[in-house]
């Protein structure tokens, strides 16, 4: 296995990922880069992890967790002192901005559990095992709970679809 | 095969809008290993620095260190004019008296009879 080229193939997918995970591309980015930073440093003094990706994306599902709990706690503040700016092209990225929070509004209907097997599967395209390997749980428990996931998401969104015409009634 | 192993609408429309372009991939990966060779460059000199001040503290502390001088040896002196006794702390003695004037060296026999 080459470093390089496993840090360039995980790179898009685990920016997927982070994206999907916290809904904002510049924090996405900075923790991609400190997953990255924690593989090559890992593989330069121990060789290759088992599975470098379920090492990374263990690494940035943990750090994402952190910098969402430090974003909500510092969020007031930075409106307070007006530290938060808008970012560029924001005109542009309005109508994908408005279509990714729409998603990510109807994943957050789904327990924990789920969202998490169901980002790394579909934004972060990891193999059953790895998802398993990366929260903890057997390959038979992940798949179970995709299963679920998407039988709930499905029934969601049928119930969504629904709800106009039960108000039109 | 089971509907619900496929990927949904949901994922494929996240997965559609999450995919970021190239060039914030390689602005990662460009950050990451310049983030991680600077790591690499910053701790070779800090380890030498850190062992060199260890040598020099080494060295340092070796030259002033206190060696304990060798102690003299304690000797009691007791006696008078005529014999003076010296007594080491290990207990061997010496008796310092004045040369004699010899010893008279004569040729007479003493015999005594039973």
């Amino acid at each position: 296995m080459d470093l390089e080229a496993v840090a360039a193939a995980v790179t898009p997918r685990l920016l997927a990922y982070l994206t999907a995970r916290t809904g904002c591309p510049s924090l996405a980015e900075d923790v991609a880069q400190d997953a990255l930073v924690a593989l090559i440093q890992h593989w330069r003094r121990r060789g290759p992890p088992d599975s470098p990706d379920a090492f990374v994306f263990a690494i940035a599902k943990r750090r994402a967790g952190r910098a969402l709990a430090r974003r909500a706690l510092l969020a007031p503040i930075d409106t307070l002192l007006g530290w938060r700016h808008a970012g560029p092209g924001i005109d542009a990225a309005l109508e994908h901005r408005q279509t990714l929070d729409a998603v990510l509004r109807e994943l957050r209907r789904l327990s924990r559990r789920e969202r998490e097997v169901l980002l790394l599967s579909a934004a972060g395209e990891l193999r059953i095992a790895d998802i398993a390997s990366v929260v903890g749980a057997t390959p038979a428990a992940v798949k179970m709970r995709l299963s679920r996931a998407r039988r709930r998401l499905l029934s969601l969104h049928q119930d969504t679809s629904h709800e106009p015409a039960r108000t039109a009634e | 095969m089971n509907p619900h192993e496929r990927p949904s609408d949901v994922e494929t429309t996240l997965r559609r809008l999450v995919s970021s372009d190239g060039t914030a991939a390689e602005r990662v990966l460009a950050g990451a290993w310049s983030r991680s060779n600077l790591h690499r460059r910053r701790l070779v000199p800090w380890v030498w620095a850190g062992a060199a001040v260890v040598a020099a503290a080494i060295a340092v502390g070796a030259w002033y260190w206190p060696i304990p001088a060798a102690q003299p040896a304690r000797l009691t002196i007791t006696g008078n004019p005529a014999a003076v006794i010296v007594e080491n702390r290990d207990g061997r003695r010496w008796v310092v008296t004045p040369r004699s004037e010899g010893v008279a060296q004569g040729s007479v026999v003493i015999v005594i009879g039973r």
